[in-house]
């Protein structure tokens, strides 16, 4: 037993060689978090539906204007950088979705240089921005590498000449529910029109599978640019042997010259 | 890859031309192996070492999710998790790099630097397992820092027979649907062990309805945690012969795994995307796919008044993470779903002999030697494509002071070469244009050199106490991670940079041991202290990333830092058909540049079992032993900067099995029961720790098992 109590002992003394210090406050080892604050916003903060959610941190601004924006950052030591990040969220982060608009993109990083400091920042949005949901977060680091919780808003960017979304028509399909077997020709016919321009836009048709989710494409029609006010679609579309079957979304999704977008549903139940 | 794998193991099924019919009775002294094996097997020099064995009845009985969580109960063990199929082995508070596994005596090579890439190995596959902890750098080389888990060959079946064993697995929580068939089957000189197994699991359910991230509430529908299901296919066929000087076996193995990362786990989680589809058991992006294929050829021969052992081995590890491609930055949006592919190739060899010197000196003389060539592929850069070698040689040797004290020393010669490119990629403009390229890692041509030596001691003072103690120079050569990593880490979604101009990681490892053996009273406590000169860790940077979809740059560096703790065992059967068991666990450290502990280190924890074997009164029923454990884990307040702290909490678990025979054959039905009161809790030891999403709830397991 004497043996026992000496390796304890042993161990003991050890451990109190190598004692750590408590956090404090701008000590190396301060680990308390610098903060961001919004403290003015020139747009107001709304709650709009995005993605297939509600949102409660949502700015509606226009292109060829600016946001203008307070922030008190403040930290337990000397900070380091912020980091102002906006980029678009035109397919709710799934998958590629590329815009013959060019979508607005912004990625700035400022140094600092005291603890706490107040900066206004104006952000203007690009005349000729892609419009729809962009995501813009604000991140910042202390000099010893502490993170603030980031803040975010959804910006939803409106063309401030063409505000308005295209319409699609089908005449074919012409039911908006209908049942087909695998090798069946679907006609995809209709006419896609706009109140400004369709130059450059675009018509995509996909379906996602019953079973798995995937998203398998159906057709692209590319707008050509001297695409005007209409568009009219005439595709054909044979479904193939691979889907799981049952019912399937078909998604109808066209964009016009400013990426106003606007999207039809059809239910095909695949035999 | 699955492709070649098979035809690894048709190539394997034809060179062992015989299989017999002739069958008689499995022996169940199976069980009782692994303490026999100790004995007589491999490495005599270890005795002054703290080594744990844990036997296949037990991995069975308390089978976790992962070989690893099922390891778990050994002290001094924890994981690493993503999920309910990812896990990799922590000894000590020491993980990633610092603990090697060896399967049949080759190191299992397969990007061990990610926190979220887990052990390739096929829990089902596993007979006999040892971990050795405290200095084992001399016996295992770069990298054995925390210790050695030694998965050890298969019992050589009896002579002239073919026996089959069939093991079903489900899993409640999960609705885990698992399934492996073994056979094995001697004649004469020739034996074989053969292995199929599979399982598929669901995206699991945890307590709870919702999670907190970074001030937003987020919806986990119908407690099932997006995408986070899975399956695993693996195979293995061991062919042998086994003759009077000595046995030499050839053994090829492959191990598939598809394994959903939770919906939310890349970026920022959104709301929109956890809508429960009612798909739980489609693995959908992001994913990861692992393939990791192995043949290995074993001998050992009774030559020169000693034993000459020599073990080969081929691995290739494919690697890939796949994702949903969308556009970042001003590059356009990347083809296919390949965010990062790693092709990992390892030929690695070990040969040493053992010898008597004299009545009271043992001494083994060794080499060893690996090369491995990476490939990267994928949208995504983290790591550049690489080429290594490792070659070393060893002696080590023990002596018996007296019949009660044993001293062993051991010194080890190890040098390595790392070379890459310099890798670039394609620079865009706003108009998605490409401008030109940006270098995203430099040359390397890194060379090392590295002298190791350990002492150890163990004494007996007198027939129930035991004392060891050991110490010795720990080595790690960087991985290429650590010097040239410079994007954002799929597996993390932090951006990892590495520097080319780190140091082979360098420590000194303490270790001590107390043991108490009497019948009915068992107490083990293994303190240690290990210190490193140049600990490399990942640590948080004050400059943000300039690359889209990141934030702050993750830094590698290099510091003193230092590793303390304890594993108290204490074991006492009031009855002979009765146990109790108390296991105490601790880990401290202590970064000192940062002056802060360092991240994942596993919390306080106090295990409690009791358990009850009674003697079967018929012939037809053996084994039944019922046990509850309660499992405490004390609040994680010692974290690294950026890492939250973790409340403290306690699980109960409870296990119960019998066997039967049934015209000759063994049933056995093991049944389990985990986190027994669905306690909703957060793992800091988890990769989704950052999420704060809770871990998994109640669990009911059923494992038949028919040995034919």
């Amino acid at each position: 037993m004497r043996s026992f109590v000496t390796v304890v002992l042993l161990i003991v003394f050890l451990s109190a060689c190598t004692r750590s210090k408590d956090a404090k406050t701008d000590t190396n080892n301060s680990t308390l978090k610098p903060v961001i604050g919004i403290s003015e916003m020139n747009v107001p903060v709304i709650s709009e539906f995005l993605c297939g959610s509600i949102f409660d941190n949502v700015i509606k601004i226009n292109t060829g204007t600016s946001l203008i924006m307070k922030m008190r950052l403040k930290g337990g030591t000397t900070l380091s950088q912020y980091k102002i990040d906006i980029h678009n969220n035109f397919d709710c982060h799934m998958h590629g979705a590329k815009t013959t608009a060019t979508p607005w993109q912004l990625l700035k990083v400022v140094d600092l240089s005291s603890s706490d400091t107040t900066v206004t920042e104006e952000l203007t949005v690009p005349a000729d921005a892609a419009v729809g949901n962009y995501h813009m977060m604000m991140q910042l680091i202390d000099s010893k590498g502490n993170d603030a919780p980031f803040v975010e808003y959804n910006l939803i960017v409106v063309n401030s000449i063409d505000p308005e979304k295209p319409k699609i028509i089908l005449t074919s399909p012409s039911l908006d529910s209908f049942e087909a077997n695998k090798g069946d020709t679907i006609l995809f016919r209709g006419i896609v029109t706009d109140n400004y321009s369709l130059k450059n836009g675009k018509l995509e048709i996909k379906f996602a599978d019953a079973k798995s989710g995937e998203i398998y494409s159906v057709l692209n029609r590319y707008f050509s640019d001297t695409a005007k006010l209409s568009y009219a679609l005439d595709g054909i579309y044979i479904i193939p042997s691979f889907p799981s079957g049952g019912v399937t979304k078909f998604s109808i999704t066209t964009y016009d010259e400013v990426n106003n977008k606007t999207e039809k549903y059809l239910k095909i139940n695949i035999k | 890859m699955i492709k070649s794998g098979l035809w690894l193991l048709v190539l394997s099924i034809a060179a062992n031309h015989s299989i017999y019919a002739q069958k008689t009775k499995s022996d169940s002294t199976l069980e009782t192996f692994i303490i026999k094996a100790s004995n007589n097997e491999t490495d005599p020099y270890k005795s002054t070492l703290s080594h744990n064995y844990i036997s296949r009845s037990t991995m069975i009985r308390s089978q976790g999710n992962t070989f690893i969580n099922t390891l778990e109960q050994l002290p001094g063990i924890s994981s690493i998790n993503t999920g309910a199929g990812i896990s990799k082995p922590v000894i000590r508070g020491l993980s990633l790099n610092r603990v090697i596994v060896n399967e049949y005596g080759i190191k299992q090579e397969g990007q061990q630097w990610g926190i979220d890439h887990g052990l390739e190995i096929d829990q089902y596959n596993v007979d006999r397992v040892e971990v050795v902890k405290g200095p084992v750098c001399v016996l295992y080389g770069s990298d054995g820092i925390g210790g050695a888990i030694n998965i050890l060959q298969p019992t050589i079946p009896d002579m002239d027979t073919l026996n089959a064993e069939v093991t079903t697995t489900y899993k409640s929580n999960n609705n885990l649907i698992g399934g492996s068939v073994k056979i094995t089957n001697r004649h004469n000189r020739r034996y074989m062990v053969g292995r199929v197994s599979y399982q598929d699991y669901e995206s699991y359910k945890v307590p709870a309805t919702q999670f907190e991230y970074n001030g937003y509430i987020l919806p986990i529908y119908n407690n099932r945690l997006k995408n986070t299901g899975g399956n695993e296919l693996s195979f293995s066929l061991l062919n042998g012969l086994d003759t009077k000087w000595g046995k030499s076996s050839i053994y090829v193995s492959g191990y598939f795994l598809k394994a959903g990362f939770f919906t939310g786990a890349f970026g920022v989680p959104r709301a929109y995307q956890l809508n429960d589809d009612g798909k739980y058991r489609n693995i959908a992006f992001p994913r990861q796919e692992i393939n990791h294929i192995k043949a290995i050829w074993n001998t050992t021969a009774h030559v020169l008044n000693g034993i000459i052992t020599t073990d080969i081995g081929y691995q290739l590890n494919n690697r890939q993470e796949l994702s949903s491609a969308h556009a970042h930055g001003y590059a356009p949006p990347p083809e296919g779903n390949l965010a990062m592919g790693l092709i990992l190739s390892t030929v690695s060899g070990r040969s040493q002999y053992t010898r008597k010197v004299t009545d009271r000196t043992n001494n083994t003389a060794g080499i060893t030697a690996q090369y491995q060539h990476n490939v990267r592929d994928g949208y995504e850069f983290l790591i550049p494509s690489y080429s290594s070698f490792q070659g070393g040689i060893f002696n080590y040797t023990t002596y018996d002071i007296t019949s009660r004290t044993t001293i062993a020393a051991g010194i080890r010669v190890d040098l390595a070469t790392q070379n890459a490119m310099a890798t670039y990629v394609a620079r865009y403009d706003s108009t998605g244009q490409q401008t030109g390229t940006t270098k995203r890692s430099e040359r390397i041509e890194k060379k090392y050199n590295s002298l190791s030596g350990s002492v150890g001691i163990s004494h007996s003072i007198n027939e129930n106490v035991k004392l060891k103690i050991n110490t010795g120079s720990a080595y790690r050569i960087p991985v290429i991670a650590e010097l040239a990593a410079n994007g954002v880490h799929h597996g993390t979604f932090r951006h990892e940079m590495g520097d080319v101009t780190l140091n082979a990681e360098r420590g000194y490892l303490f270790d001590f041991g107390y043991y108490y053996h009497k019948k009915k009273l068992k107490i083990d406590f293994t303190p240690f202290v290990n210190y490193f000169t140049n600990y490399i860790y990942l640590s948080p940077s004050a400059k943000f990333s300039l690359l889209p979809d990141a934030g702050q740059i993750y830094q590698y560096r290099e510091g003193e830092s230092v590793f303390q703790g304890f594993e108290s065992v204490i074991e006492y059967a009031p009855t002979n058909n009765t146990y109790l068991k108390s296991a105490i666990e601790y880990v401290n450290n202590l970064n000192f540049d940062t002056e802060l502990p360092l991240p994942f280190t596993p919390p306080f924890s106090w295990l409690t079992e009791i358990g009850y074997q009674p003697e079967m009164k018929t012939k037809k029923t053996s084994d039944f032993l019922i046990s509850v454990a309660g499992h405490y884990f004390a609040p994680q307040n010692r974290v690294d900067r950026n890492e939250k702290t973790t409340d403290g909490y306690f699980l109960v678990n409870a296990s119960a099995s019998i066997s039967y025979k049934i015209s000759g054959h063994k049933l056995s039905l093991y049944f389990q029961l985990r986190n027994a009161t669905n306690r909703r809790y957060i793992n800091n030891m988890s990769r989704y720790r950052i999420l704060n999403l809770p871990e998994q709830g109640i669990n009911t397991q059923v494992v038949l098992r028919l040995e034919i």
